[in-house]
């Protein structure tokens, strides 16, 4: 059977080999949300500076948004969810939410996440939130399993 | 499945054709295109296989209508477009120089607070840099093992 999207992954292989050569890496320091390092006590983290920005752009507005909602609804629970760049905004507003709020994330939903830091982050963010983290990818998406690497 | 899966499958197959014929002398404009072309395949790409493939329809939802905010529409605000359902009340999050898009939600049906960020805005060159530059640091990997990878 002729499937058309087998050969996709072709077309991603030869583009990306072209931009291989022409955009830097973007990696930087992880000095917790807010520039708050010491709350954060992550040694040795890396994330993407992308995502990480990204988020920090947002942070305060979602932290307003969220405290506002859990005044209003006590016993409501908290879930973060995004797809793709916006899942690894969603790991880093989930992170947030619960080292600098204190709050329980009570899930984690992310779909096609790219990888957002290093091993020393990774291992971090395992260590509060792991046990409450869905990531879902597709085999054939480039740019998920190829961050297994 | 509509007019615009056809016509995201037919630039697919038109950037592996110039992909193929990619022409160092010929190289910015190639590049304009080929960059067109990838983003529209790769939205497609993930957005099809990954939103759809997910059993937990609410969760699904959810991380759909973040696509509705920001460049690609006011929806968030307005809270109107398909994915998005009566029962949620929605502040949207958004900022203007990194492209951050999404919402802040309360659904009164499941009683749950949702924090949802969209993914690359097809509008956003910024949004699309952030997503390359990890394709490009595995690829990177896949095909030098780390020779001329930073790790």
């Amino acid at each position: 059977m002729f499937y058309l999207k087998d050969y996709f992954a072709l077309a991603d292989f030869c583009c990306l080999s072209i931009w291989f050569v022409i955009l830097r890496q973007t990696k930087t320091d992880f000095t917790g949300y807010g520039n708050n390092a010491a709350a954060a006590n992550c040694s040795g983290c890396e994330v993407h500076k992308g995502f990480y920005r990204t988020y920090e752009s947002v942070r305060p507005q979602v932290q307003a948004a969220v405290l506002s909602f859990q005044a209003q609804h006590a016993s409501a629970s908290l879930v973060c969810t995004g797809h793709s760049l916006g899942a690894a905004v969603a790991q880093h507003a989930a992170l947030d939410l619960t080292i600098s709020l204190g709050l329980r994330v009570n899930t984690l939903y992310n779909f096609g996440q790219p990888r957002t830091g290093n091993a020393a982050f990774s291992d971090y963010f395992d260590a509060s939130l792991s046990n409450r983290t869905f990531r879902v990818t597709h085999h054939k998406v480039l740019l998920n399993v190829g961050l297994l690497l | 499945m509509g007019m615009l899966s056809v016509a995201l499958r037919v630039v697919c197959v038109a950037t592996a054709v110039l992909a193929l014929t990619y022409d160092e002398q010929e190289a910015t404009l190639n590049v304009q295109w080929v960059r067109f072309f990838f983003r529209a395949q790769m939205i497609y790409n993930s957005i099809t296989l990954q939103l759809t493939s997910f059993p937990d329809s609410h969760a699904r939802q959810q991380a759909g209508a973040a696509y509705c905010c920001g460049t690609l529409g006011n929806g968030c605000v307005k809270w109107n477009c398909p994915s998005c359902h009566d029962s949620v009340e929605a502040v949207a999050v958004s900022n203007v120089s990194t492209n951050a898009n999404g919402f802040v939600g309360y659904d009164s049906d499941h009683d749950t607070i949702i924090v949802s960020f969209s993914g690359t805005d097809p509008l956003s060159i910024r949004n699309w840099i952030d997503d390359i530059s990890t394709v490009i640091k595995s690829v990177c990997h896949v095909l030098f093992e780390r020779l001329f990878c930073s790790s």
